[in-house]
């Protein structure tokens, strides 16, 4: 196996004026248990090296799980040559070395060391739980924990040298509550960085199992305008649109309904959107990005004002700003693109039970399906299921409707925003009320 | 210049290979000759790692190997700034038990480290029973993909002047095409599958995929149009698919949709052209058909077996046979022969999609339908070329008998809720049907309905079947179609509109 030292000196001899070599290592461990017994383990250390390689400015990757000196000695004049079949990229360029953040304490040792046995068990408590949550709950449809332990490692001929652990835990649950004839599901996920930031399994159970036995049996309510609580889960379809439209690669080249709205008012005065790297014990935390720039705080909608969108070092040229520390190569084998750390609209401080009081006719909204908040044409339209609210009564579940509305509709008419944010996962938000959205049937 | 991708794949193959080939090297050579892949360990190391895989007990063990070399090509903002070779290779040991998996795969094909997963796979079972490993008996794969000119035959420059063509077209179709994004995608995989009831059996599949996105605007509007063509085929491919058709096609999206109106929102008749539209019974039906959901009773369709669950008109099918369409797999990733299954016939649930382990738990045949995105997982019931048969109506009749409803040109994406039955579509591209005609573009709309409801209301399908491209994801990645002629859904569908 070779040193990311010496292949890049490699790429130099060969002839780059700029290369960078990225390795990712990592050591997994998914188990899922279902009805008591442990239905699969699968256990792996997957890995690899990605090559950036420029000549006269023109650029070829390459990515190979097998880091022998054989391996790389081909694969370097091969790339050398595919480099001049390529174009110039007036704006390539990499950062040089740099101060990174230390103590981010995004490494947990403790948790891999704990036997298998004792994730098992954990894994069949947790679904034992799930199961005595409520008697409508029928069956579970499996609960599952995943460790990954990565190491990301960076050379470049600019002189960045670096190498982090990390850890992330996820715990997975699947439940269905029955009525009748009818199944719902109650599904979903929580991660965490350091184990013990976890929560513990009566809230996950809570969680995910309180939205079947709320949502089963849901059926349509009258079409018309309603008032709309989105949930931390479901909220999810409103950040999923505004992470690609506040992407600066996506904002430059048009496809963002927030392409020319920096500096523009395009929410209400009490939403701001953040993207935070640097978190302590976030899920997206890190000391440096895929490509070597430190990473950040950046906020990127405050108080309804475009203030930002996340840059990685060729986009940032090209717009003519800094990066944010926003480079990331989903694997070894990906060139370096924009991606979002810890992102996460901001909280309130309405209580989302005096919210849902306050509403008239509405609707909380648990769970979306579909476009949600569209990133390019701004429109939101989703498939729902939630519960019909009225005169501050929650009155049954919804099921089978559909919300739309306008980019302006949506944004400018945000209501309440509560208190109620979690960082379980790496995008993330509070409860929002969104004053008035269509609702089809 | 041209770059033989695959001799450079080669060469670092054979390296990493040398330490344990050693003594196997000749008949790599001959088998290679053959284009068969060379077999990562010999016959007595394979048998070492089944049996030590099934230490604990278990039903079977299987090894699956796997070597990929790719090339991707992209062409954006006028550039073409990125060339990109790629080439993995790993092992994946699995034991079964019941319906439980063992599971643990290592990069390349390291005897030691492969014994050490075998091992960790074997922790999983805990049962009395020893099976003892069969002798291997090799099997040929039945040849549903052919290959007239290799993809690595062909230089990366003849690959970029198509894509060069293709930009250009795009960008002349309209002043309004503000970007045009394609990249071009192709690859070489290598597979085999070995397991302790003595199946071997390995082949090459060849891969091409292309994505062209356009992005047009006008006056503050903005519309992506995307198209996608592909295949397991060799350069031959492009003799009946042209990038350039794809390119015109995605700006014509692109542009006509800058004119549309927000949708209607409720529940009204809907007609989906032929091709991708498929999605819908990928969704709405497809994944409840699926043996893992079936023997765990979590899918609607779990005790629908020779129930009629939709219209007479509808016969589904999943056929992994189709010459070179981009969901065949000669045979499955447990090592199954690919075949035609017939899910509904004449609205009557006629069988499910099986990997070995939700066959055998059924007690029913193995369909071919076991499936993973690479050595980094074992398989699962999937999806390979899933269509709506042809029925007997002329598509033109079936809009021109619409009074009232909407039009589904195309759609992104689609996902459904096997437990609830709830399904979802993103639409890309879509009409209003007024008086029986296409009359204008709406745009961004979600639509939504239950698999059941859908089924049982189509009341027309068209002659026109044809196959859509893309991927699937259930934990997992895999290559599909999806396909169906022209259909009219009367009711089931709501659309999520806001005018």
């Amino acid at each position: 196996m070779m040193h990311l030292d010496n292949i890049l000196d490699r790429c130099v001899s060969a002839g780059a004026e700029m290369a960078d070599v990225f390795g990712i290592s990592r050591k997994t461990l998914v188990i899922s248990v279902r009805d008591g017994q442990v239905e699969s383990i699968k256990k792996a250390g997957p890995g690899g090296i990605g090559i950036r390689f420029f000549l006269e400015g023109k650029m070829a990757f390459a990515h190979s799980t097998d880091i022998s000196e054989g391996s790389i000695n081909s694969m370097i004049p091969r790339l050398s040559a595919m480099a001049q079949k390529t174009e110039k990229d007036l704006f390539a360029g990499m950062p040089g070395p740099a101060e990174y953040p230390k103590d981010l304490d995004i490494y947990d040792a403790r948790q891999l060391n704990r036997p298998v046995e004792d994730k098992i068990d954990y894994l069949k408590r947790l679904e034992q739980l799930a199961l005595k949550f409520d008697p409508s709950i029928s069956k579970s449809n499996g609960v599952s924990y995943e460790e990954i332990v990565t190491t990301r490692k960076l050379a470049n001929s600019k002189g960045v040298r670096f190498s982090y652990d990390s850890t992330f835990y996820r715990i997975g649950i699947s439940i269905v509550a029955s009525k009748g004839e009818e199944m719902f599901p109650g599904e979903g996920s929580m991660f965490a960085t350091l184990f013990e930031d976890m929560p513990n399994p009566e809230e996950i159970v809570g969680y995910y199992a309180s939205q079947a036995v709320q949502l089963v049996g849901g059926t349509p309510i009258e079409p018309g305008e309603y008032e709309i609580v989105f949930t931390p889960q479901s909220a999810g379809s409103i950040y999923w649109g505004l992470n690609f439209a506040l992407n600066g690669d996506n904002a430059h080249k048009g496809y963002s309904f927030l392409a020319d709205k920096l500096g523009k008012t395009v929410a209400g005065a009490n939403f701001s959107v953040i993207d935070d790297a640097l978190m302590p014990r976030g899920i997206s935390t890190r000391p440096a990005d895929d490509e070597g720039t430190p990473c950040q705080k950046t906020i990127l909608i405050e108080n309804g004002v475009v203030r930002n969108f996340l840059y990685d070092y060729k986009t940032a040229a090209k717009a003519k700003v800094s990066s944010t520390g926003s480079a990331y190569r989903e694997d070894y084998g990906s060139t370096p693109g924009i991606n979002h750390s810890n992102l996460y609209i901001a909280a309130g401080k309405d209580k989302l039970e005096d919210v849902v009081a306050s509403l008239k006719k509405g609707i909380i909204v648990e769970q979306t399906q579909g476009w949600g908040l569209h990133s390019v044409t701004g429109q939101y339209s989703a498939g729902i299921n939630g519960i019909l609210v009225i005169n501050g009564k929650r009155i049954r579940p919804v099921a089978g409707v559909t919300l739309a509305a306008s980019a302006e509709e949506l944004l400018m008419g945000i209501g309440a925003i509560c208190d109620d944010i979690k960082f379980h996962w790496d995008m993330t938000s509070p409860s929002l009320m969104i004053k008035r959205m269509k609702v089809g049937a | 210049m041209k770059i033989k991708r695959r001799e450079f794949m080669g060469q670092m193959m054979m390296l990493s290979a040398a330490s344990f080939l050693a003594p196997g090297l000749l008949k790599f050579a001959e088998l290679k000759a053959e284009n068969v892949l060379s077999p990562p360990f010999d016959d007595d190391q394979f048998r070492v790692l089944l049996s030590k895989a099934l230490a604990r007990g278990g039903d079977f063990s299987e090894i699956y190997f796997e070597s990929v070399q790719s090339l991707s090509l992209k062409l954006s903002e006028r550039v073409f700034s990125e060339a990109t070779l790629g080439f993995s290779e790993g092992t994946g040991i699995r034991t079964v038990d019941g319906i439980k998996n063992g599971y643990a795969y290592i990069n390349g094909i390291d005897f030691a480290g492969a014994k050490e997963a075998a091992g960790t796979a074997a922790f999983i079972a805990n049962s009395p029973r020893i099976i003892e490993v069969a002798e291997p008996v090799v099997k040929r794969a039945p040849g549903y993909i052919t290959v007239k000119i290799p993809l690595d035959s062909i230089s990366e420059a003849r690959k970029m002047e198509l894509m060069e063509q293709a930009e250009q077209t795009a960008r002349g179709y309209s002043p309004h095409v503000k970007q045009v994004d394609i990249t071009y995608y192709d690859h070489f995989k290598k597979r085999m599958v070995a397991n302790s009831d003595g199946l071997k059996i390995d082949n090459e599949l060849p891969l091409i995929w292309i994505v062209i996105e356009v992005l047009a605007e006008k006056d503050g509007v903005r519309h992506q149009g995307r198209s996608r063509i592909s295949a397991h085929q060799g350069f031959e491919f492009f003799d009946e698919n042209s990038m350039v058709e794809a390119a015109k096609e995605a700006a014509r999206e692109s542009v006509d949709m800058l004119a549309a109106k927000p949708a209607p929102g409720g529940t009204m008749p809907v007609v989906m052209e032929c091709g991708w539209g498929g999605v819908l019974m990928h969704e709405a039906v497809g994944h409840g058909l699926e043996g893992d959901l079936i023997h765990r009773g979590t899918s609607i369709y779990a005790d629908k077996l020779g129930r009629k669950v939709a219209s007479d008109l509808v016969t589904l099918v999943d056929d992994s046979s189709w010459p070179n369409a981009r969901g065949t797999t000669e045979f499955d990733d447990e090592g199954t022969p690919g075949q035609r299954n017939v899910l509904i016939e004449n609205g009557v649930v006629t069988g499910f999609m099986h990997d070995l382990i939700s066959a055998k738990k059924l007690n029913m045949s193995p369909t071919g339908n076991g499936r993973r995105e690479s050595y980094h997982h074992y398989p699962i019931p999937r999806m390979t070329n899933t269509f709506l048969d042809n029925g007997k109506s002329n598509p033109a009749d079936i809009i021109a008998d619409t009074p009232k409803g909407i039009y589904i040109k195309s759609l992104s994406w689609g996902s459904v809720d096997t437990i609830s039955g709830q399904f979802n579509f993103a639409v890309r591209e879509a009409y209003l049907i007024e008086n029986g005609k296409i009359t204008d573009p709406v745009s961004g709309v979600t639509l939504i309905g239950r698999g059941i409801d859908v089924l049982t209301n189509i009341d027309a399908v068209g002659n026109d079947l044809k196959l859509g491209v893309g991927i699937c994801g259930k934990d997992q990645w895999v290559p599909v179609t999806s396909g169906q002629p022209t259909v009219r859904v009367t009711r089931g569908i709501t659309v999520g509109g806001r005018a």
